[in-house]
């Protein structure tokens, strides 16, 4: 990275501006009381200047680069998309008493690092719920959340595609409780199962750098190191136990759907579906033929996918009336 | 009148996965399954032997089509199979090594671009040998028509060097005709070509048949659907999900949604009229006016060889053989999961027990053991290939 000041050239001063703006956005921000700010919250304080999220993006991680800091550091958090619900006490990095209960209804999720490590979590004795469910949508969230008060259940959602900072707490909470099922509520359209898949085998916490054995589900990246090395990143999904009970095209459905009178519909597929179901399937196996042995779940996903496409419907859950 | 038909061959666990297509030659039953594999069964012995098994696309195949022909006293056989990929595959079956050879050096450049997603396809022979047809349809709405010529067909001259003829020479080429296209990006979800009668119909997922002049390309009639529509949303569950031809090309029996249940129409393809549905009676409290032929969507319609009986078969595992002349219903197989002894299929997906997904007519005397009469062979979601012929006269 480099600005050169002044300039005749538009696009350098531009640049220039954007970043003076970025860093007296951050200098303001850590001088104020909460000293707590999120990438979207710079976008939006100039987006004539700004123009683009992706600009604020990778500029603020460029600057973080340089100075050689935690993001976290300079008061950037992820913004908090995802909602919980249930009971659920925790002390984060020894000082921050986190206390989700239902009294409070749905909450947000907690701010946590990104890069948290599990000594970061100091969880409350014994689990206060039996189950784990992760929902698509916030509409059947809170349609849940009414009918499964009381019932011993840790709801959770990110509102549609699940942002970083959910899938982490999903991460924590999950690896913490290793013995609680933790289910998955999803339409079955191409959106529903990507979102399935999102949390069951892309990356969400980086365990370690270095080599080592690569273990079952897990997902890794190797990167050509600062000296030439090379160095393996290995990182795990959300939730590697994630079982489906979200919506089956010719399936009678779950008893967490009907017991709410949760209805699901046919609908027709969309061209846009097809072609996104064509890649989406193209990507499941050719993860499945590079991993050995037969994963169930993922067999399931390929056959919903398989059918919707067959069949050119999908089945979507509708809240109650 | 009534009809028996009777079970001769059931193979379970034919496929790894859901078998969607099926299609019958004078010697093979063909089928093709979301496992991605191409199998041929023999047709002719009665354990229906597994002759040939071609893997051909990991993300699954859906549809397949024959074609058979006698080019120069040398018998031809042509399979074309499409996968989810969206991508079409042809093959040509080599009978001294029983081995498939695949085609795809022999594609014109439409259709090996990777832009466009096939769904339906169709390999037709024209009896007077002049005009053998390919066709596909685009989950865009279009369909491509191909001619495929073999050997020196394609030269300027047009005439058969007998002498020349060697194997080379019968290796066919595809020649692109030309694109069908209604306005409807809608999918094309199925369709059938008639040479004879030269006519093109093509099924969408909103329900509309179009019908086209296989020549030039140009649409004739368009049937739109009367079925139940979704009160819920603007769009409609009254998906085409088979059309078919009757083997003189005079009828076009289309197999559509309606809601829950399944319709199969009758027109008049000279005319563009509806001769009538296939209805089954019923005294169900649930179902008021309808006209349903299956409880469930029926997939699959195939007519006989004379034309004198339709069969469809539907998710609700039944099996209906009608009457063409009189619509009526002459016989009913119902086909349960306990004919199969398999103990591999322990999925608990409720679609495992749909037993039809395809079905197809065998043309008389394919197997000389089972005499003379019409035979039937149903593919379906449980994995399972099931062969009937009609009881008598052996």
């Amino acid at each position: 990275m480099s600005v050169t000041f002044p300039s005749f050239d538009d696009k350098e001063a531009l640049r220039f501006a954007r970043y003076i703006k970025v860093m007296r956005i951050l200098v303001d921000n850590l001088c104020s009381k909460t000293s707590i700010t999120t990438k979207r919250q710079i976008y939006y304080s100039d987006v004539a200047l700004f123009q683009n999220q992706r600009i604020v993006d990778e500029y603020v991680g460029n600057i973080v680069g340089c100075l050689g800091v935690n993001i976290e550091s300079l008061g950037i958090m992820a913004s908090q998309k995802g909602l919980v619900f249930g009971n659920l006490q925790f002390q984060y990095q020894g000082h921050k008493n986190i206390n989700i209960s239902e009294i409070d209804g749905a909450t947000l999720i907690p701010l946590i690092s990104l890069n948290s490590k599990s000594q970061d979590f100091k969880f409350s004795q014994e689990a206060l719920f039996d189950e784990i469910i992760v929902v698509e949508k916030d509409s059947i969230f809170r349609s849940l959340c009414q009918a499964l008060r009381g019932q011993r259940k840790l709801i959770v959602t990110a509102k549609g595609f699940p942002d970083r900072l959910t899938k982490v707490f999903v991460y924590f909470v999950c690896s913490h409780f290793s013995k609680v099922p933790v289910s998955c509520l999803v339409d079955s359209d191409v959106y529903g199962l990507l979102i399935y898949y999102e949390y069951k085998y892309s990356p969400a916490v980086q365990l370690s750098i270095g080599t080592g054995k690569r273990l079952k589900r897990e997902t890794i990246a190797i990167r050509i190191g600062e000296h030439g090395e090379t160095e393996t990143i290995r990182y795990q999904s959300s939730c590697g136990r994630l079982k489906y009970e979200g919506v089956r095209l010719f399936d009678r459905q779950i008893a967490n759907l009907t017991v709410n009178k949760v209805s699901v519909l046919f609908l027709p597929i969309k061209l846009r579906d097809f072609k996104c179901m064509i890649k989406f399937l193209g990507r499941i196996q050719a993860r499945s033929y590079s991993i050995p042995g037969t994963d169930k779940e993922s067999a399931k996903l390929v056959r919903e996918l398989q059918l919707g496409m067959f069949f050119m419907v999908k089945k979507e859950m509708q809240e109650p009336e | 009148m009534s009809r028996k038909y009777i079970s001769t061959a059931i193979i379970g666990d034919a496929h790894k996965s859901d078998i969607l297509g099926v299609s019958v030659t004078k010697g093979f039953t063909i089928t093709c399954s979301s496992d991605g594999y191409l199998k041929f069964w023999e047709n002719d012995t009665s354990d229906k032997k597994l002759s040939l098994e071609q893997f051909v696309d990991k993300l699954g195949l859906h549809h397949v089509t024959a074609f058979e022909d006698t080019i120069q006293s040398q018998k031809v056989l042509l399979v074309c199979t499409v996968s989810f990929s969206g991508k079409c595959y042809l093959y040509s079956y080599e009978r001294e090594s029983s081995q498939l050879t695949s085609l795809v050096e022999a594609l014109p450049e439409e259709l090996t671009n990777s832009k466009i997603s096939y769904w339906a396809c169709k390999l037709t022979k024209d009896e007077l040998g002049e005009l053998n047809i390919l066709a596909l349809t685009t989950v865009t709405g279009h369909t491509e028509v191909f001619r495929i010529l073999f050997g020196h067909d394609g030269d300027d001259n047009g005439e058969f060097k007998t002498s020349e003829v060697s194997q080379d020479a019968l290796l066919p080429s595809f020649q692109y005709r030309g694109t069908a296209y209604a306005n409807d990006a809608n999918f094309a979800t199925c369709l059938d070509v008639n040479v004879g009668q030269k006519r093109l119909a093509v099924g969408h997922q909103n329900g509309g048949i179009y019908l086209y002049d296989l020549e030039y390309l140009k649409l004739l009639y368009s049937f739109e659907s009367f079925g139940l529509k979704s009160n819920l949303s603007s769009s409609q569950l009254s998906t085409t999900r088979c059309v078919r031809f009757s083997p003189g090309g005079s009828l076009l029996a289309v197999a559509r949604d309606s809601g829950p249940y399944g319709t199969v129409t009758l027109y008049d393809v000279k005319y563009g009229e509806t001769v009538g549905s296939l209805t089954m009676p019923t005294h169900s409290a649930s179902v008021g006016i309808g006209s349903y032929a299956h409880g469930k969507w029926c997939l699959s319609v195939s007519f006989n060889d004379d034309g004198t009986l339709i069969a469809t078969g539907g998710l609700d595992n039944q099996i209906r053989v009608w009457n063409v002349e009189t619509k009526e219903s002459e016989a009913v197989l119902t086909i349960n999961r306990t004919d199969i002894s398999d103990e591999e299929l322990k999925n608990s997906n409720e679609l495992d027990k749909a037993t039809c997904c395809s079905l197809s007519f065998i043309d008389k005397g394919a197997n000389v053991a089972e005499g003379n009469n019409d035979g039937l062979v149903i593919v379906g979601f449980d994995r399972a290939i099931r062969w009937f012929r009609e009881a008598g006269g052996v």
